[in-house]
């Protein structure tokens, strides 16, 4: 799996939005997702996923509901509010401003 | 949005708490399940999976735990719950927190109800629009009261002065109204028409008089109080425009005051009607005449309206210039006095003012000392925990969360102790009111608990827990958790924290030294008041007054006919032992009177003649009062209009006038009134010196005259109201109907009463003393009680800390008496320290309260030296208790405990 990055602050919001913005996930679901769309390069654990999760619910970005998971099994889903998605649209153009800032300093001599 | 959806979360979390902490569980343990079918899936078996799952998830418990601390209100929730660790902690304890929560109690509730009064009578502003705007002007006496200037001069001043919106003056009035209900003795006011748009009241009804109705021979209009209107009239509109009966003449009401209007006390009785000044100048028919003997005017009170953005200093210094001028234009008038401007509301309260002082002072020391006592319980107690607190600790707990826990078991104490307190203050309050009538305390009738009261008596009681909290809180979690560990929670007596309480409880011994001092003036001039002769004998005198109205009692001498009849019918009643007629008594009123000795320098102005309390009475007067005559005779049937003028003089007078002299050397000297037409008296008779306005006056000399020698000139004040002194046998309020039924065969219109005995004035006359007395002396008594068990549970948890140390001693050969005075020892040198910075306290305070000491010195070296051996005494008591425990300490078990 190589190297796992820790989290920067802040990024796990962007991650778990970006998870949720195909289709709703179950907490596994967003875990599992992270890892596949980032490469495996952040692994998210339950002590930082559930409180995340949580805590966006709490903001209005996410909706919770209990549904069926793949085998049968009852799961907590969560999908994105309207909300959840002009978060998403903000938190990702404030990234990019950031990450091309950084990359800019970077290539500076 | 963002709000609704906070509100809305935090009522999902504690109201459905339950329900979220399921769906949590259930949520965490679907995870687990499938992360264990994953793992299956790449072919583990089960229980494989399932444990491997678990350990990546990393603690079901911890990950909850982090939820929760992502909830909104998380903040509250620990707080609740270190509120229920609280609860069940102060409830194992019940003899610390009973002990606390009294002792709190106490301290809030005398807090606020002191407050509460300190803010009706002297905060709270007066019932007019911008009130601190108005001010009271007058001469200052040398006894610090505003005395009245000549009517002339404040008409001058107020067409002169450029400082004032508006001035206003006012005499008092009073006389009987007839029309409505029955015939009502009432008081008021001559007022000028200004006096209204001065304070900036309007009418509830009708209209007030005008300046051009203020005015020599105007219409006879007056303005009537609401309770008289209620009272009197059953609150019937028509009544405006109606004429009524007053003094037996014809008036028009024309408006009515408004509802709750207050001025210097709003069960003040002269404010009963209002009527135009310069009716006052009508001569006989209202019985006061304007152009008094030195002619410039009836002496009248002042009240003004500073302009807006106008200094009260200012102000001063206007009136004194305009003053000046009046005393070089009319020097007869000037009487030296300077001029005085000061705020309405100092002037209303009065001295008041300095025993709220005093009492405030009193009331927060009672707080602090409570705070320290808690304090000190606390820091014990917090000591004895160190152990548990040492577990938090290295469990993870950081400081702040411990100080947390502590400080909100603190706060838990404040809040029920500050409960208590204003059930406490509320019934103190009630007492206070039902104790302190309006002439003991002005404006104490608009006095009650109110939210800004309770709002800030919980302030009070949130500062007092964070007070005698946080400072135990942070001591006991002081960064040595080794330490604590080790010793198993044993710690020898921690130096930091015994010094933190030995501090406590100096303060709270300086303290009560502080009240216990100020206590022991007041008693001391309490025992001075009383001692002091009052020259007369109180006891089984009834008095009342007789008014007869000019407009039915025209001719003089018929009035002094239906007076003495009256006079000998009383004494003709069975009971009565003698009967008097006076223009006054003591406690009752009195009036001043400048005179004249013959041989004595003239000054160079009649108003610097000395002045003398002068009474007209009747011949039976002295004997009726049980004051003793010390030299010549008494007046007798004979002393009358046509035969020599005569005067009897009191021993002040000798002393002032006439020096070393001996009483009897006065007979027969001559003295004379302040007026033009005044002949001279002979002095016949020499009393002892009466007391007639309080008991601790500065003595005034005293002048008296046979009432049928008033020159009928100036009879009509003096002959119209005359008070009665009846000396009975036994009870004298069982001889009131006789009384009564004998004025109506005299005069069936008479209004009745009131019946005042001398007794009850007398009592009345002492009351402020006595509240002052019984305040300051139970908060001393409270402070007392509470730091002797301060210092009781300071030695007895010294004596717990030290008891292996003692034990050794004892094992060493130590006698019951070296650990006796070991123990007593430490005790008497935190009383000593604690005395010693009480008495350097109370010299610099007790200086505060001079006005209401009487007979002694604030630093009377004799109450000094007593209160601080009480203290010495009880503290010694206090600390015998532990110190004797100490001395039963077995050294065998004290070792072993180790």
């Amino acid at each position: 799996m190589g190297k796992k990055a820790d989290l920067l602050q802040g990024t796990l919001h962007l991650l778990i939005l970006k998870a949720l913005s195909v289709q709703p996930l179950h907490g596994l679901g967003v875990s599992n997702r992270i890892g596949q769309i980032t490469d495996g390069t952040f692994e998210v654990k339950p002590g930082s996923l559930f409180p995340a999760l949580h805590r966006m619910e709490e903001a209005g970005w996410l909706k919770a509901y209990w549904g069926e998971s793949e085998n049968n099994r009852r799961a907590k889903y969560y999908m994105l509010t309207k909300a959840g998605r002009r978060q998403l649209e903000t938190e990702t153009k404030d990234w990019q401003r950031i990450s091309l800032g950084i990359a800019t300093a970077l290539r500076a001599t | 949005m963002r709000l609704v959806n906070f509100i809305a979360s935090l009522w999902r979390n504690f109201a459905g708490r339950r329900h979220v902490e399921r769906d949590l569980a259930d949520e965490l343990g679907s995870y687990l399940e499938l992360a264990t079918r994953a793992k299956q899936r790449s072919g583990i078996d089960e229980a494989r999976a399932r444990s491997e799952a678990l350990r990546e998830f990393g603690g079901i418990e911890q990950v909850k735990e982090e939820v929760r601390a992502s909830r909104s209100g998380f903040g509250l929730e620990t707080v609740l719950n270190d509120a229920r660790y609280g609860v069940r902690l102060l409830a194992r304890k019940p003899g610390f927190t009973i002990t606390a929560i009294v002792a709190l109690a106490l301290g809030i509730g005398a807090t606020t109800a002191i407050f509460t009064i300190v803010r009706g009578v002297l905060l709270k502003s007066l019932p007019y629009p911008e009130p601190q705007r108005l001010v009271a002007v007058g001469e200052l006496t040398n006894t610090g009261w505003l005395a009245t200037v000549p009517y002339e001069n404040y008409r001058d001043w107020r067409a002169a002065q450029q400082v004032f919106e508006e001035m206003a003056a006012r005499l008092p009035a009073g006389g009987i109204i007839n029309g409505g209900g029955e015939p009502e003795r009432i008081f008021g006011r001559y007022v000028t028409a200004s006096f209204f748009s001065t304070l900036r009241i309007a009418p509830q009804l009708g209209r007030f008089f005008t300046d051009a109705e203020d005015k020599r021979g105007g219409e006879r209009v007056m303005v009537i109080s609401d309770p008289l209107w209620r009272r009197h009239f059953a609150a019937d509109p028509a009544v405006i425009g109606k004429p009524v009966q007053y003094n037996s003449e014809s008036w028009t009401v024309i408006g009515v005051m408004p509802r709750g209007f207050d001025f210097y006390g709003r069960a003040n009785d002269n404010n009963d009607i209002f009527i135009p000044l310069e009716q006052a100048m009508r001569g006989r028919a209202t019985s006061i005449q304007l152009n008094d003997p030195n002619g410039r005017g009836y002496p009248i009170a002042i009240t003004a309206r500073l302009k807006r953005g106008v200094a009260i200093r200012e102000a001063r210094a206007e009136m004194e210039t305009l003053a000046r001028r009046s005393a070089a234009q009319f020097p007869q008038t000037a009487t030296g006095n300077p001029i005085e401007v000061r705020p309405f509301l100092a002037d209303y309260v009065g001295n008041t003012a300095q025993a709220l002082a005093v009492l405030s002072a009193g009331v927060v020391c009672l707080l602090f000392i409570a705070c320290a006592n808690v304090a000190n319980l606390t820091l014990a107690r917090a000591t004895s925990r160190q152990r548990e607190i040492a577990v938090r600790l290295a469990l993870g707990a950081s400081r702040m969360r411990v100080v947390r826990l502590l400080v909100t078991e603190s706060l838990l104490l404040a809040l029920i102790g500050g409960a208590a307190g204003v059930t406490l203050a509320f019934w103190a309050v009630d007492l206070l009111k039902a104790f302190a009538p309006e002439s003991l305390l002005p404006r104490v009738s608009d006095v009650h608990l109110d939210w800004v009261v309770v709002a800030t008596t919980t302030l009070i009681a949130i500062g007092s827990g964070v007070l005698f909290g946080l400072a135990p809180a942070l001591q006991a979690t002081r960064p040595d958790i080794e330490a604590a560990l080790k010793n198993g929670g044993r710690t020898a007596a921690g130096g930091g924290s015994s010094r933190l309480r030995n501090v406590l409880i100096i303060t709270e011994l300086a303290l009560s030294l502080t009240l216990l001092i100020a206590a022991g003036l007041l008693v001391e001039s309490f025992r001075h008041v009383m001692n002091d002769d009052a020259g007369f004998d109180p006891q089984n005198v009834l008095t009342f007054r007789l008014r007869l109205p000019d407009a039915k009692y025209p001719d003089p001498q018929q009035t002094i006919a239906v007076v003495r009849e009256a006079e000998r019918r009383f004494r003709e009643l069975p009971g009565v032992t003698n009967a008097a007629i006076a223009t006054g008594f003591p406690f009752g009123r009195y009036r001043e009177t400048r005179y004249q000795v013959e041989g004595r320098p003239e000054p160079k102005s009649a108003a610097q003649l000395p002045s003398a309390i002068t009474l007209a009475i009747s011949e039976t007067y002295h004997r009726s009062l049980g004051m003793r005559l010390l030299a010549g005779r008494e007046f007798t049937a004979h002393d009358g209009a046509d035969t020599p003028r005569v005067a009897i003089v009191d021993d002040e007078f000798v002393r002032r006038n006439l020096g070393a002299a001996s009483a009897a050397s006065v007979i027969g000297r001559r003295l004379r009134f302040e007026g033009a037409d005044e002949p001279w008296r002979q002095i016949v008779g020499v009393v002892g010196h009466v007391k007639y306005d309080t008991l601790d006056e500065a003595p005034v000399p005293e002048i008296y005259r046979p009432w049928t020698q008033i020159d009928v000139k100036d009879s009509g004040p003096w002959l119209r109201a005359m008070d009665f002194v009846i000396k009975t046998a036994s009870d004298p309020r069982l001889l009131v109907p006789a009384i009564a039924r004998t004025i109506h065969e005299i005069d069936p219109e008479q209004p009745l009463g009131p019946w005042r005995t001398l007794d009850s004035l007398f009592d009345e006359s002492i009351a402020p003393r006595r509240l002052n007395l019984a305040l300051i002396g139970a908060f001393s008594l409270a402070a007392l009680v509470l730091s002797a068990v301060g210092l009781y549970g300071v030695m007895s948890y010294a004596v717990g800390q030290r008891r292996r140390e003692i034990g050794v001693r004892i094992a060493l050969g130590a006698t019951r008496g070296d650990i006796l005075r070991l123990v007593v020892g430490n005790a008497m040198l935190l009383t000593i320290c604690g005395i010693a910075i009480g008495l350097l306290a109370s010299l610099a305070l007790s200086r505060l309260m001079h006005r209401l000491l009487f007979g002694i010195t604030p630093t009377d070296a004799l109450t000094f030296s007593s209160v601080s051996l009480l203290l010495a005494a009880v503290a010694l008591i206090a600390s015998f208790l532990p110190a004797r425990k100490a001395t039963r300490v077995d050294p065998t078990v004290a070792l072993r405990y180790e």
